[in-house]
């Protein structure tokens, strides 16, 4: 992958951090957008010797994308990877839930993956990937998270329609469905919680960032070439 | 994308790897370092593709071996044990089918099929259990399995069992062991290759249909089973992926209508 080059949206920390980490360790020059520029992060993938933009951006906000790729545009002739990782949780059990709580998360979790995927796909070259971050609440619900979960559930959907549309040009596009993985967005559950949630998983532990950047970087290669309009669960068997 | 010798160490059989994508799968994991172990019926068929595999990695040997019948089954398992001291990797490829219209699959025919694709794979991971500390099974299915198959109605429904027991085996022998499963779309095989010549225009037609508009390499399925057996999927389990260029999501071909 020496020489590509890759978006990451929320890509300063977390699942984001892994993933554009990963994609660096392969040789990629990385995009990093996210709502504010982390220089901790920045600093640790110039150690891997690629290059490295910083493009701070409100993905929820069409305007601020199409700015941001503009940006884009004079450092990168072309991203060939787009990974969609960009995501907020706001749970609350439906009858509870505000109209500001559904309308932020589906924003920025699911309107953003059409926000970036139609600014930056006249950049992505033949044989191009998009990867976008799922969830397995996407595909099997989650208690609390209606919000979260239909915006997951979007971007599935999305996921295969575009494969349909960008396929002619090479360009795969699937879709990656973490389970619970030790992360800042997992950090916030109540310990007593997480060890009943555990226990609901098949490997009986929490998956690792790197779990996730490793199937990234898998779909990146031109190994995957073949494999489009997929929702690959990494969950320790959880979703079952 | 893989390192090299990632697989250094490990024990690895492949139903069925004397030909086709259990060939390539073979050489693929031979290539990051595992031993390989190929097993299948015929021995003329099991000697050509040693022979191969033997130039990637010198510890490679076939065993014939009629997985249909759990004797000969548990006798490969054994034989691989003693030959490596371990067993790691299993890899269920073999199997086998006949394009007939559901009405002309005799109980016969059908349960030739459903005894090589689904107790052949029965049979194999029975006997992984035992043998694996650690350890990873593939499963090879078809996307036929998961959507219809009008033309392979006794191979749909066998792998389609094959399906679900990926996903209850991935739950019953968790933590140790993670099972998985590759639906390859159409895949272009030495054999499939005289019929894309005989049938030029069906099958021009038919990639059409295919979001990424080909049929797959064989590699391209062993690729996905060496990233599956690799450390980096180790949290992945009980997953189906369809190697397939989106075909899944296009409207199906009666393979009544492939057969030549």
């Amino acid at each position: 992958m020496k020489g590509k080059t890759a978006l990451i949206t929320g890509g300063s920390r977390g699942i984001g951090k892994a993933i554009a980490l990963r994609l660096a360790k392969e040789g990629c020059n990385i995009i990093l957008n996210d709502r504010q520029s982390n220089e901790e992060t920045i600093a640790e993938i110039k150690k891997l010797g690629v290059q490295v933009m910083s493009v701070p951006a409100d993905v929820s906000k069409f305007e601020d994308i199409q700015k941001m790729v503009e940006e884009i545009k004079l450092k990168f002739p072309k991203v060939d990877i787009l990974v969609n990782n960009a995501g907020i949780t706001q749970d609350r059990t439906l009858r509870k839930m505000t109209p500001e709580e559904w309308n932020s998360v589906i924003s920025v979790n699911l309107t953003s993956v059409y926000n970036v995927t139609h600014c930056v796909l006249p950049l992505i070259p033949e044989g191009g990937r998009i990867i976008n971050m799922a969830s397995i609440a996407g595909i099997s619900g989650n208690f609390g998270q209606c919000n979260y979960s239909a915006s997951k559930a979007g971007i599935i959907g999305f996921t295969k329609a575009l494969a349909k549309e960008v396929g002619k040009n090479k360009i795969t596009v699937n879709a990656i469905a973490p389970g619970l993985i030790k992360s800042p967005m997992t950090d916030k559950i109540p310990v007593m919680m997480l060890e009943q949630m555990i226990e609901l998983i098949a490997m009986k532990e929490l998956g690792a960032i790197e779990d996730v950047a490793n199937l990234v970087a898998f779909l990146a290669s031109d190994q995957a070439r073949y494999i489009s309009a997929e929702v690959i669960r990494v969950d320790g068997g959880m979703a079952l | 994308m893989f390192e090299k010798n990632i697989l250094k160490g490990k024990v690895a059989i492949v139903t069925g790897g004397g030909t086709g994508i259990g060939k390539e799968i073979a050489l693929g994991l031979a290539s990051l370092g595992a031993k390989i172990a190929i097993a299948g019926r015929k021995e003329e068929k099991l000697s050509k593709g040693i022979e191969e595999i033997k130039k990637v990695s010198s510890d490679a040997v076939y065993i014939q071996t009629d997985i249909r019948e759990e004797s000969q089954v548990q006798r490969l398992f054994k034989k691989v044990a003693d030959t490596f001291g371990r067993i790691d990797i299993l890899v269920n490829n073999a199997g086998g089918q006949f394009i007939a219209p559901f009405k002309d699959i005799t109980t016969n025919g059908f349960d030739a099929v459903v005894k090589t694709n689904l107790y052949g794979t029965w049979f194999c991971c029975k006997e992984a259990a035992k043998y694996m500390k650690q350890g990873k099974i593939i499963n090879i299915v078809h996307i036929y399995a998961i959507k219809a198959a009008p033309g392979l109605a006794h191979s749909g429904a066998a792998r389609a069992g094959v399906i679900n027991l990926t996903k209850t085996l991935a739950l019953e022998l968790a933590p140790h062991i993670t099972v998985n499963a590759i639906a390859p779309g159409i895949t272009v095989t030495e054999g499939f290759k005289e019929e894309m010549i005989n049938n030029k225009k069906m099958m021009q037609e038919l990639q059409e249909t295919i979001p990424l508009r080909r049929f797959a390499d064989p590699k391209e399925i062993a690729y996905c089973t060496s990233f599956l057996v690799s450390p980096a999927a180790d949290f992945i389990t009980g997953q189906v992926i369809a190697v397939d260029g989106g075909q899944l999501l296009s409207n199906w071909p009666d393979f009544n209508k492939l057969k030549g």
